[in-house]
C-alpha cells in the first residue's frame, strides 16, 4: 500500500509534498494538509516518512 | 494554450539530480563554471537511487594487494561475463580513491561509529572486502548541502524530454516544469546525463508496477533523448534483474550476504557454490540466475538464511536497512518475517535496464561532442561509487570540453518541434490514459522480452511495440503531472523498442538470465564477444551495427 497520512497529525507544513521523489503528494486544496494524490505511483521509498516533523506517515504492507 | 517559456544560458548543464549527477556538478562548479542542475523529482535530496539512503559503498583504499586499482580491474574482468569496457572501469579504478577522500571532504562519515576505522565487508562479485558499511542514510542531504555552498543553479521538478543539437554538438536541452507546465529553454555548451535506468518496463512482482526495485521515477528519459540525438546505445539486451525478499522492492542482499548470511533452497541446501566458485559472493546476475536455475529444478523456492548469524552482525544489517531502506523493516515485520527465527523468501524481480546505455569512452563522453553521461544510464554499470566517481570525471571533462566553446546556439526550429511533441497529450489529448499504454507495454514486454527469448517472439514484441508506439499519440494528459507520465509512457516504449531489437540481433546467450535466446541457448564468443550498437540513423528508424571488444575481457 502507498504511504499513509495521518491527517490528525498533519499540520500542512507541506515537507512531504515538497520532497516527493515521484510527485505523488499535494497539499489538500485548501493547503491545510497533505494527501496522496497518486497512489498508484507510490514507490514506499519512504521519504516522505523520513522528513515529516510530526511524525504522520505510516506503511503498511499486507 | 498559454504556456509561460523560460530559457537560460548555462556552461555545463547537468540532467539528473542521483548520485552521478550531484557529483558531476560539484565537479563541473569546482573548477569555475556555470553550472545548471536539473532534477524531475521535488528535491535532489530524496531522488535517485539514493533517495531515502545507503548503507554501503565499494572504495579502493591500498589496505592490501587485493585493495588497488590494478586488482579491482582484474578481478572485475573475470567476474562480469557481459561486455564491458575495461578502458571505462580502469578511469574509475584510478579516479575511486580520490573521489572518496573527495566524498570525505564534504561531509559524508565512512567511519564505523564503534571502531573509528572503515567496516570492510566483501559484498557481491568477490571475496574480498571492498565494500564499507557506513551510515549513509542522509547522504543526499550532504551533497545537497554542498551544491548549495558551491552555489549550483538548480532547477527541481523540470523533466528534460530533448536535448538540442547542432552541427552534431549538443547545444542545450528543452524540457519542463512538472507542476507549472513552463516550458524551459536551457542552452549550454557541455550537457551531462546521470538520468539512471529504466524501470517500469517489466511487470513487478508484487503487483503494483511502481513499485520497482530501482526508482520507478526512472523511465530512460536519459537514453531515449540521447537515442534522439544520434548517440549510440548498447548493452540494451542485456536487461539487469535482481532478486528480493518476496513481495518487497529492495533486495538488501549485499547486507545480508556481507554479514554472513546464505542462500538455500527449500531443502535447506546452500546451493550457489554448485553454480559458482565465489558461492554466495558470486556477482549478482549468477544470483538470480542460480535461484531461477534451483526453482526450475524443483528445488524452490529459495530464502536467504540468517539464522545462525549472532546478534552483531544481525544489528549490522538492521542497521544498514534502516539506512538504506528502512521501509524494508516494516515489510517484515508486517509479514511476520524475524531474520533470527525464519527463513527470509526471495524471489526474482521484474527486469530493469540498469548499467545498459549509452555508450560512453573512457573520458564520460557519449559518441555525441559535447554530451557526457555517467551512472545507471551508461553501459558501464558500476553502483553508487561508480556513479560518484564517473560523475566527477564527467563533471570535469564537460568543464574542459565547454572552455572550447566560444558562444550559445540560438536555433528555435528545433525547439518549436521539440515543444510540440513534449505537450501534444495536452494539446491534442485523446481518449487513452497514460497508464493504459503502459500496462500494455509490459504485457508485451513480458510475454516475448523476458527471460525466454526467441526470433519469432522478439519480432512479434517489435512489432506490437512499434504498434503501441503509434498508439500512444492518443494518450491524454489532464494535469502536469500527467504529461510527465506520458511522456515518460512514451520513452519506455522506446527503450523497449531498443531492448527487442537489440535482443532480436544477438543470436547467442550470455549473461544469464540478462539475455537468454531459447534458439542460441549458447554462449558465442566467435562471432558475439563485443558490443550491439544501436543509433538511430539518419531517421526514425534503429540502425544496428556491431562492435567486437577490443580490451581483453
Amino acid at each position: 500500500m502507498p504511504a499513509i497520512i495521518n491527517i490528525d497529525k498533519c499540520t500542512g507544513c507541506g515537507v512531504c509534498d515538497e520532497i516527493c521523489p515521484g510527485d505523488i503528494i499535494y497539499m489538500t486544496d485548501d493547503t491545510s494538509k497533505a494527501m496522496v494524490r497518486y497512489p498508484d505511483e507510490c514507490w514506499n521509498c519512504g521519504s516522505c516518512r523520513i522528513e515529516c516533523p510530526e511524525d504522520a506517515v505510516s506503511y503498511i504492507f499486507p | 494554450m498559454n504556456i509561460k517559456t523560460n530559457e537560460l544560458r548555462t556552461d555545463v548543464l547537468v540532467i539528473g539530480g542521483g548520485t552521478a549527477g550531484c557529483l558531476a556538478a560539484m565537479a563541473a562548479k569546482q573548477k569555475g563554471c556555470d553550472v545548471t542542475l536539473v532534477e524531475k523529482g521535488g528535491s535532489i535530496r530524496h531522488s535517485g537511487s539514493l533517495a531515502t539512503g545507503v548503507d554501503h559503498y565499494s572504495a579502493i583504499l591500498g589496505e592490501g594487494p587485493w585493495d588497488t586499482p590494478e586488482a579491482f580491474v582484474n578481478k572485475f574482468a573475470s567476474t562480469r561475463p557481459g561486455i564491458t569496457d575495461l578502458k571505462v572501469v580502469s578511469t574509475y579504478a584510478k579516479e575511486a580513491r580520490k573521489i572518496f577522500g573527495f566524498l570525505e571532504e564534504i561531509g559524508v562519515n565512512f567511519k564505523d561509529a564503534k571502531t573509528g576505522k572503515y567496516y570492510r565487508i566483501a559484498g557481491l562479485g568477490g571475496r574480498d572486502p571492498h565494500t564499507i558499511c557506513f551510515e549513509g542514510g542522509r547522504i543526499k542531504d550532504v551533497f545537497s548541502a554542498y551544491l548549495g555552498k558551491l552555489q549550483v543553479r538548480l532547477l527541481e521538478r523540470l523533466a528534460v524530454e530533448g536535448l538540442l543539437i547542432s552541427s552534431g554538438r549538443v547545444t542545450g536541452a528543452v524540457g519542463f516544469h512538472i507542476r507549472t507546465g513552463d516550458f524551459y529553454i536551457i542552452r549550454a555548451k557541455s550537457v551531462v546525463l546521470g538520468t539512471g535506468g529504466a524501470t517500469r518496463l517489466f511487470p513487478s512482482p508484487t503487483g503494483r508496477d511502481f513499485f520497482t526495485h530501482a526508482p520507478p521515477f526512472n523511465t530512460g528519459d536519459g537514453h531515449v533523448i540521447a537515442l534522439r540525438a544520434g548517440a549510440d546505445l548498447t548493452n540494451m539486451e542485456f536487461t539487469f534483474c535482481s532478486v528480493s525478499p518476496r513481495g518487497s522492492d529492495s533486495p538488501a542482499i549485499t547486507g545480508f550476504i556481507g554479514m554472513g548470511a546464505t542462500f538455500v533452497n527449500a531443502r535447506g541446501e546452500r546451493f550457489m557454490e554448485k553454480s559458482h566458485p565465489l558461492g554466495d559472493h558470486a556477482p549478482r546476475t549468477a544470483i538470480v540466475n542460480n535461484i531461477l536455475k534451483e526453482c526450475a529444478e524443483g528445488r524452490g523456492p529459495c530464502f536467504v538464511d540468517c539464522r545462525h548469524l549472532g546478534e552483531e552482525a544481525i544489528g549490522r544489517i538492521t542497521k544498514g536497512i534502516l539506512n538504506e531502506r528502512p521501509t524494508l523493516m516494516d515489510f517484515l515485520k508486517h509479514k511476520d518475517l524475524d531474520m533470527t527465527r525464519d527463513l527470509i523468501p526471495y524471489e526474482l524481480r521484474e527486469m530493469e535496464t540498469q548499467g545498459q546505455g549509452i555508450k560512453v569512452d573512457e573520458n564520460c563522453c557519449s559518441t555525441v561532442e559535447g554530451l557526457f553521461a555517467a551512472g545507471d544510464c551508461t553501459n558501464v554499470g558500476l553502483a553508487v561509487s561508480g556513479a560518484c566517481t564517473l560523475g566527477y570525471v564527467a563533471g570535469e571533462k564537460a568543464v574542459k570540453h565547454a572552455a572550447a566553446i566560444k558562444d550559445f546556439d540560438d536555433d528555435l526550429q528545433q525547439v518549436n518541434k521539440l515543444r510540440d511533441t513534449i505537450y501534444y497529450p495536452i494539446t491534442n489529448p485523446g481518449n487513452i490514459r497514460p497508464i493504459d499504454v503502459e500496462d500494455e507495454m509490459r504485457r508485451i514486454m513480458s510475454t516475448w522480452v523476458g527471460f525466454n527469448r526467441n526470433a519469432d517472439g522478439l519480432k512479434t514484441a517489435i512489432k506490437a511495440l512499434k504498434g503501441l508506439k503509434d498508439n500512444s499519440r492518443a494518450m491524454m494528459a489532464r494535469s502536469f503531472h500527467e504529461l510527465m507520465r506520458a511522456n515518460e509512457t512514451r520513452n519506455l516504449i522506446d527503450v523497449a523498442i531498443v531492448i527487442a531489437t537489440a535482443a532480436l540481433e544477438r543470436k547467442e546467450s550470455r549473461s544469464l538470465p540478462a539475455h537468454s535466446r531459447t534458439d542460441y541457448p549458447r554462449q558465442d564468443d566467435e562471432h558475439w564477444k563485443g558490443y550491439i550498437i544501436v543509433n538511430r540513423g539518419d531517421g526514425e528508424e534503429l540502425k544496428l551495427s556491431y562492435q567486437p571488444l577490443k580490451t581483453a575481457n
